[in-house]
């Protein structure tokens, strides 16, 4: 739970960091309040669906990574046309930045899995250690 | 922890006694591990019924609804259910590795990402399991139980 919230909240700042950066290249100054609480509550959205997925074993791991850029697409571009994102930014700019924010995160995601794994190698190694002691 | 080997020709069988002031951790892992030393389930072979010692399985797999337990040489095929066998050998240091993989952790010699990003848990006996990460936590906390002790 802790991690999910964490993964929300480190999603929607480079969320936010993307957008400001699009933004600025559209001359604009200032994010409003509501666009802020809009990706909030989509990366909510978002997560919660991922979650779900997660519990479905991919064969293939690039299918997985496509089915969840798909979701992810398809969550934002309904998002976008809900609160009426299209009047500010073109679509084609959305994806773009939906892809590299996906990008990020999964890089993101890529060196916390091998950190993970790395600890985990270092607590069996360090059992594996306990058990020679011990014979 | 002190060790005291005691031999006695009355005994039938091996007896162990853990004598302790307090119930820590390590004491309930030596007594969970004495528990299960012994203990075996029953499975089969060419339509024979052999009692396989839980120590001796690398891992128990679910195929086709079917249940294979693997030891380092043989393999055997087990009527109990994945999720049963996962509820009996709980405790005996057996960890869900997928949906359809139970792995004792005493065989687990290392963890590896691969290329495509799956993640390939090598085994004592040479084999390599897929492991899905969403299990990555519960190896983890396992081997944590064990070396707190």
């Amino acid at each position: 739970m802790k991690k999910i919230i964490l993964n929300i909240l480190a999603t929607t700042g480079i969320s936010l960091v993307a957008l400001a950066l699009v933004a600025t290249c559209y001359d604009a100054t200032l994010i409003c309040i509501d666009t802020v609480f809009q990706v909030l509550g989509l990366n909510v959205i978002i997560y919660i669906g991922l979650y779900f997925m997660d519990y479905i074993e991919y064969r293939y791991p690039i299918l997985e990574t496509g089915l969840k850029l798909l979701y992810v697409m398809i969550l934002v571009l309904l998002g976008g046309w809900i609160w009426g994102w299209y009047s500010n930014l073109p679509g084609v700019v959305l994806i773009l930045m939906t892809i590299g924010i996906f990008v990020v995160c999964v890089c993101l995601d890529t060196v916390s899995l091998l950190s993970e794994v790395k600890s985990i190698n270092i607590l069996i190694e360090g059992e594996g250690q306990s058990k020679n002691i011990s014979l | 922890m002190r060790l005291i080997m005691c031999e006695r020709q009355d005994l039938e069988e091996p007896e162990v006694t853990i004598a302790y002031r307090e119930m820590t951790e390590s004491v309930k892992r030596v007594s969970d591990y004495v528990r299960y030393v012994d203990q075996t389930i029953l499975c089969k072979k060419d339509n024979e019924e052999i009692a396989v010692l839980i120590n001796d399985i690398f891992y128990l797999e679910s195929v086709d609804k079917k249940v294979f337990v693997y030891c380092e040489k043989e393999v055997f095929r087990s009527n109990y259910k994945l999720y049963e066998l996962e509820e009996m050998l709980s405790k005996a240091g057996f960890v869900r590795v997928s949906k359809s993989v139970l792995l004792n952790i005493e065989k687990l010699m290392g963890l590896k990402t691969l290329v495509n990003s799956k993640l390939e848990a090598r085994l004592s006996n040479g084999e390599s399991i897929c492991v899905t990460r969403k299990y990555l936590k519960d190896i983890k906390s396992e081997l944590l139980r064990r070396n707190k002790g």
